[in-house]
This record gives structure tokens, sequence and C-alpha cells, in this order.
């Protein structure tokens, strides 16, 4: 469904993605691995709409979303979370999750929940849903970066290293998480992940990114045994 | 046109270039270590003004020795506003965006507090004087002693500055806050008291550069705010945080103003340098805006 | 369409019952004082659309004001009187909407000192252009009576009320929120915070447009250094913020406490008025950001809200 097509970016001279190009198929649950600076945030932020790419184009079905304002693109159906998170500080959660239901996707999918309360009941916030954002746990605020995304509706969701920092459990309930939103939801998801073992157990699909350029893609399986990954990503890191 | 060529009028535009200079250093240490907008900054220099006009007129002290007893004034109200409203804003947790949003109403308030103070104490009604007003000829130029005087100070003052920045340790603490505030703290610099010194350095220069601005201006308790565009404009020309360019983006500024006030009209002065403040900002959003963030 | 909440209700009626009241005092005073106090709540709920609710914290509001006196003047005669002021707020308007896309990219410290020094070039350019012309000073004679002059106000202090009361409660105000909260994340779950930004600009301009041709009306007289004034551009800041500016309770809050002291401070001793306003200001701002109608919920809220960090 989301096709990124010959993707380069550039920092003033330095190059943080260059020539990466790969197709999320519909409903599948698709992993982007690779070590900090390997380009994978300013990935999401050009399919998003955040950052203008220097070269390539991104397209979600027939559209091409390679120039559209950030609005443009949640109202194509595609929502993203934040790695460094960026909660509507002074709302409630309540709020911040209503806010998202008020815009994001034009067509909703018809599985998508539409009320703050079937959105906090999934992600685990409903004890907190009075409370301000910014006064949240880190966990919970990761939560919330979720719900947000939810609420709008997409039929796209890239989560941006929304287990980083949780405990062993909290990583398997949202695990589960991610697998509920694509079964009952029928939302394809793309994700970025630290937790090796998590991406390997949830992605069908899995890129690697490496100094801004693709060295390895297909199912994790086969990914995990390539030697480039090996040597470029595990090699260094084990 | 020939007064355009005329040695007279690019001597003024330095003068007047090397003041705005001097004004806009201070506005930047503060700026640059400490991301506090001070829009007050100019009321500094109004200080600085009526220091030198009380201290003159009531004790005939040279304008050369009030400069540094305005230096001192101002200093001092810039450890006081410091210590007392603006290392507890700092030191919070609060995101940078909302303490920058919050400084700015501060200042704005302080300003005003300012301005009343000293029209309640000394009305309102603009005043000036004559000291310094010897001519001078150099050449076909001539000049009066007081804005030799204030052209030597701000050049002499603003290459020490950046002398000190450069070579000293205490220099170089602020330098380094100016480009990464946190990597400042970790690498063990003492951020408070480096903050607390470029505050009340950069309130003493404005003090400083107020009184040679009041031999030559009229002063008055609303004098300030231009001064403080000026400031702006000079900091956004010459790049944040880069205090050698701010002089030399001052001087740019003082051509400007001087020229362009020659080729139109004294009246337009102020829709002059207002213009240039909002094409600055409009058009260059990003050179004030160079934190970037990725995400 | 929901009844109102408390929050709604109050300021709304709090408008209405003075704007009744006063005229049953009797005396041209009280009129008086009515004007300004209903044309300052226009002001300041107009600013809380751009300011309080996106966040774009303006300091040159007087320059709507301003424009609208302008186009009064400039008008007069030429068109019946109250077209004259439709006219100049649908010119503050145009203004802003015309500015607003280039200064509104502008974020930040960055956009607050950008309004005050607009207000001061468009003060500088009117001063200038009636130079030009050799005006030094417009009368104005022969305006609309105080008392229809009070009406009008009381119209668009309930006016700007009801337009923040209402946009709080659409689309709209829930973009120009989370524009404040973070613009970022506002436009990644589909605000259009360009178009949303701009159109609160624009509304923000339209009643200040209106009022300043009241005020010209009133004195009966122009002159661009008085009209463009920078100081009611701060008097309209410190008004929204001691009341609190999240809600349309706020500049009701605020203008009503600081018109009862500009009565009693302004005409003889003006610039302690303006110390205590300034002082008002940097307590508050430090103190209790949330203004008089932050510190009344606190009151009675049971549980103190959980420290923000």
């Amino acid at each position: 469904m989301l096709t990124v097509e010959r993707i380069g970016k550039s920092f003033g001279g330095v190059r943080a993605l260059q020539d990466v190009s790969f197709t999320v198929p519909e409903r599948s649950i698709f992993g982007i691995m690779g070590a900090n600076g390997a380009g994978k945030t300013t990935l999401f932020a050009i399919i998003a709409g955040n950052l203008a790419p220097s070269s390539g184009a991104v397209r979600l079905g027939d559209l091409r979303l390679t120039g559209l304002p950030p609005h443009r693109v949640a109202a194509a159906g595609v929502a993203r979370t934040f790695q460094i998170v960026r909660p509507f500080r002074g709302l409630s959660v309540q709020e911040n999750v209503e806010t998202a239901l008020r815009f994001g996707a034009r067509d909703r999918p018809a599985a998508a929940p539409a009320d703050a309360a079937g959105i906090l009941g999934l992600t685990g916030l409903d004890g907190a849903a009075g409370r301000p954002a910014g006064a949240l746990t880190l966990a919970q605020q990761k939560r919330l970066e979720v719900a947000r995304a939810l609420a709008t509706g997409p039929r796209l969701l890239m989560l941006d290293e929304v287990m980083a920092g949780l405990t062993p459990a909290e990583v398997q309930d949202t695990i589960a998480m991610v697998r509920r939103i694509r079964a009952d939801m029928g939302v394809t998801v793309m994700i970025i992940e630290h937790v090796m073992g998590a991406l390997m157990a949830l992605s069908d699909h899995v890129v690697v990114l490496d100094h801004g350029e693709t060295i390895a893609a297909g199912p994790p399986a086969q990914v995990a045994d390539d030697p480039a990954v090996r040597s470029a990503y595990l090699g260094r890191r084990h | 046109m020939e007064i355009l060529l005329s040695g007279q009028l690019l001597v003024a535009a330095l003068i007047i270039g090397s003041i705005y200079g001097l004004v806009a250093l201070g506005l930047n240490l503060i700026y640059g270590t400490m991301r506090l907008l001070n829009i007050a900054h100019g009321d500094l220099v109004m200080i600085g003004a009526y220091t030198g006009y009380w201290l003159f007129t009531l004790a005939a002290v040279s304008p050369v020795l009030a400069m540094l007893a305005a230096g001192a004034l101002a200093g001092l109200t810039g450890a006081a506003l410091y210590f007392g409203l603006f290392r507890r804003q700092l030191a919070g947790s609060q995101p940078i965006e909302r303490i920058e949003a919050n400084s700015l109403l501060i200042f704005f308030g302080i300003s005003i507090v300012i301005q009343n103070l000293t029209a309640l104490a000394f009305t309102a009604s603009p005043r000036t004087y004559q000291a310094l007003d010897t001519l001078v000829r150099i050449g076909e130029v001539s000049i009066t002693q007081s804005r030799l005087i204030a052209l030597a100070v701000c050049l002499g003052l603003s290459a020490a500055i950046v002398l000190f920045l450069r070579f000293s340790a205490l220099g170089l603490s602020i330098r380094a806050l100016i480009q990464h505030r946190t990597a400042s703290r970790i690498v063990g610099i003492d951020v408070d008291r480096v903050q607390a010194f470029a505050f009340v350095l950069g309130f003493a220069l404005a003090g400083l550069a107020g009184t040679l601005i009041g031999v030559t201006e009229q002063i008055s308790p609303f004098m300030g705010f231009p001064f403080t565009i000026v400031a702006f404009v000079v900091i956004v020309l010459g790049g944040l945080g880069n205090l050698a360019g701010g002089i030399a983006a001052g001087m740019v500024l003082g051509l400007i103003e001087t020229y362009g006030v020659a080729l139109t009209s004294a009246n337009l002065r102020s829709v002059l340098i207002y213009g240039v403040f909002i094409l600055v900002l409009v058009l260059r959003p990003e050179g004030l805006l160079q934190r970037r963030r990725l995400t | 369409m929901r009844l109102l909440t408390t929050r709604e209700a109050v300021p709304l009626l709090l408008v209405a019952a003075i704007a009744a009241v006063l005229p049953l005092l009797g005396s041209d005073y009280y009129l008086g004082v009515g004007f300004a106090l209903f044309g300052w709540i226009a002001l300041a709920q107009s600013w809380t659309i751009v300011s309080g609710l996106a966040g774009y914290i303006s300091l040159g509001h007087v320059v709507f004001a301003g424009i609208g006196g302008y186009v009064l003047v400039l008008t007069w005669g030429a068109v019946p009187v109250w077209a004259g002021a439709l006219l100049g707020a649908l010119a503050a308007g145009l203004f802003a909407l015309l500015v607003g896309l280039p200064v509104l990219r502008v974020r930040g410290p960055y956009f607050v000192i950008l309004t005050f020094g607009l207000a001061e070039f468009a003060k500088y350019v009117v001063i200038n252009i009636e130079n030009a012309l050799g005006r030094f000073g417009r009368l104005i004679l022969g305006g609309p009576p105080l008392e229809t002059l009070y009406w009008a106000m009381a119209a668009l202090a309930l006016a700007g009320t009801l337009a923040v009361v209402a946009i709080r409660r659409r689309r709209l105000g829930a973009g120009l929120v989370a524009i404040r909260e973070d613009e970022l994340a506002a436009g990644t779950i589909g605000v259009p915070t360009v178009r949303f930004k701009l159109f609160a600009f624009a509304l923000s301009a339209l009643l200040p447009g209106f009022v300043g041709a009241l005020f010209v009306l009133r004195t009966g007289y122009f002159e661009p250094a008085q009209a463009f004034d920078p100081v009611i551009s701060f008097t309209i800041v410190t008004m929204a913020i001691v009341g609190g500016s999240a809600d349309a309770r706020g500049p009701v809050f605020g203008t009503l406490f600081l018109v009862v002291l500009s009565e009693l401070l302004w005409s003889n001793f003006p610039q302690v008025y303006m110390i205590v306003l300034g002082t008002l200001l940097v307590g508050f701002v430090l103190f209790a950001p949330n203004g008089v109608a932050g510190l009344f919920e606190r009151r009675w809220r049971v549980r103190g809200a959980p420290a923000s960090g």
C-alpha cells in the first residue's frame, strides 16, 4: 500500500538517507532496523510530511504523499508517533485523544474506534484519562503517542520506538497491542524498534538501514541471517 | 547627490554603527547564553543616558566617567533581576519554549515599569545637554568630540569583549554556553555563575552605551525601544551568538540607516529601521531558529 | 447544541448584566466607564483567539485598532458612520490576512517581538502619510452620541466573548489549542496549521478594527501616535494574562479588575497605573500563569492538579 521510491535526504551536506526504496504490503507489520543515526526517524518524518525529501517520492496507493503538508498526509490515513514524545502537555489524556479524533483521516476505516474510551482502553490508558499529559510517566506518554495516532483513524500507523525504555512485561503488552491493532482494525503498521526480539517477533517484513542506505530487506528470519546485516549491525552491537 | 559621497556621512554611519554594535553585543550575550529575549534592553540604554545627563548637569561629571557609573548601575539592575527573577525561571523544569515566552512577557512588564518609574521621577519631557561638543577636524570631516569618543569607546570595548570571549576561561565558558547549554553543564561549567556574569555584563554594556547615546540624542523615558529593535536586527543579521559578526552587522545597519535617511528624509528613520527589522525576521526566520529539531 | 457550561455562561452573563445595569445609574460617567470596559473586553477576547488559544502571543494588537480608527477618519463624510466603522473592521481583518502568511511562519519569541515591530512600523507609516498630507491630527465632529456608542461597544464585547466561547467548542478551537501545545504534533494528527493560524489571526483582527473606530468616534479625534500607541497592546496583554487567557472568562475578569484600577489611577497618576500594570504582568506570569480564573478554579478544586513537568 505504501511505496517508498528512491528517497534521499541530506542535511547541509550530510547524507541522512540515500536511495531508499521499499513497498509496505497492505495489513502487514513492517519493521525498520538500524543503528542510531541510520536514518529511520528521518524516513518516518519524510513519509508523514514533516520533512521534505531531497529526492525521491512516497506514494500511498495511487496518491503521491511527497509535497503534501502533514495534515493532508494525515487526512490520507497516515499517522505516526514521535520517538521523543510530543504530547499536548497542557491537555488531559482524554483531551489529547479527543483532539486527534476531530482531525486525522478523511475516511476512517469502519473498524477504527470512534470514541476516546475505546482507544484509551486499547492502549491501557483508561485509568489516566483525566490526568494532564505532561504529568504521565514516560511509559504512559509512549502509549499516549500510540493512542493519539490511532485516534486519527489511520490506514497506516508508524510507530517510532514505542517500546524503548519499557520493562519486559510492558514490552509484551505492547507487542500484544500492536497485533490487536492490526487484527481488529486492519491497520498496516510500520515499526522502528531497538528491542530486536520484539521487532523480529512482530514483523512480517524487515528493512535494515545503515548510514542511510538499505542493506537488507525481507522476512525477519532471512534478514537476521544476512551477512551484511550481521557485520554492519548485529556484529557491531553484540 | 555629492553629500552621499562625503566622508562626513560615512563617519556618521560608522559612529552609529559602532554604537549599534555595542548595544547589540549586550543583547546577544544574554540571548545567546540564556535564550532570554530582553525586550527591556533599550531601557537600560535609557537609564545610561539619564545617568550621564544627571551626573553632568548636577555635578559636571564628564560623560567619559559617567558611562562607567551608568555601566555599574545597569549592571546592578541586571544582577537584581537575574537573582531576583530569572535564575529561578531558568532553573525550573519547564520546557524551553515556555521559559522563552514567559521571560519575554516578564521583560515586557519590566520595561513598562522602568519607563514609567523614570517618567515619574524625571517627567516624560525630552531632554538634551551639551557636553564634549568641541568640533574636531580630521581632513575634510568635522565631528564633535563626543561622537569621536563614542566611536573609539564602542569599537574598543567591542573588540575587547570579543577578545575576552576568545581567550579568557570565563569567556570560553560563555561561548560554550552559547553553543550548547546541556553539554556545558556536563563538562563541568558552572552554568549559573556564567549566566549571572553574562546577564550583568549584557546589562552593563547597554547602560554604558546609553551614556554615549545620551550625549548626542534626545533623552526621554521612552527612548529605549528602538534600540531594542535595532539590537535585535543586528544580532539576526550577524548571526545568533556570533558576537564578532554582530559588530559587523551593527556597521551594516548604521550604513543602511544613515544613507537611507540621507536619500529620503529624517522622518522615515523609524519606518526604515522597523522595515528592516520586519524583513529580516520574515525572510530569515531560520537564521534565528538555529536549534533545528529533527523529529 | 449543548447547553452552556459554567465557564461559558459566566462571562457572557457578566457582560450582559453589566451592559444592562450601567445605563440605569443615569450618568454619562458610568456610560463612559462602560464604553471603555467593553472596548477592552472586546480587544482582550480578540487577543485570546490568536494568543490565548493558539499561543501566538501578539504584542502588537493595537495595530488593528489603529487601522480601524484610521479607516474611519479616512472615510468620514464619504460613507455613513457605521459603514465606516465596518470598513475599519474589514480593513483590519484584511491586513491580518495579508501579513499573516509571512508573519505566522515566525514562531515563539520571534513572533512576539515581530508583532510589536509590525505595529510600530504601521504607526510610523501612518504618521508619515499624515505628515505628507499636511495633516496633524484629524477632528471628527458630529459622531453618534455616547449612549449609542455605549450600546455598540457592549455589543462588540458580547460578540467577542461569544466568539471565544464558540471557537473553543468547534474544531477550530481544538486545532488552535493543539497548535499552542505542539505545532508539529498538531500538523501530524491532521490539524491544518497554516490555515487555522491565519484564520484565527484574521478573526482576532476584526473586532479590534471596529473597537478602534469607536474609540475615535468617542474622542472625536484621530492622531496616529495615539491610535497606534503600544501601551494599548501592552494593556490588552496584561488584562488577558491577569484574567487568564485559556477561555472566555479571563478577558472579562482581567478587564473588570483593571478598569476599576484604571478609574482610580489613570487620570491622576497615569505612570503609577502603568507601573502597577507592569508589576501585575510580571507577577501573574511568574506566580499565577492561569490568571484570576485559574486562581478561582484552584480554590474550588478538591485535589490540586499534579505538577507538570
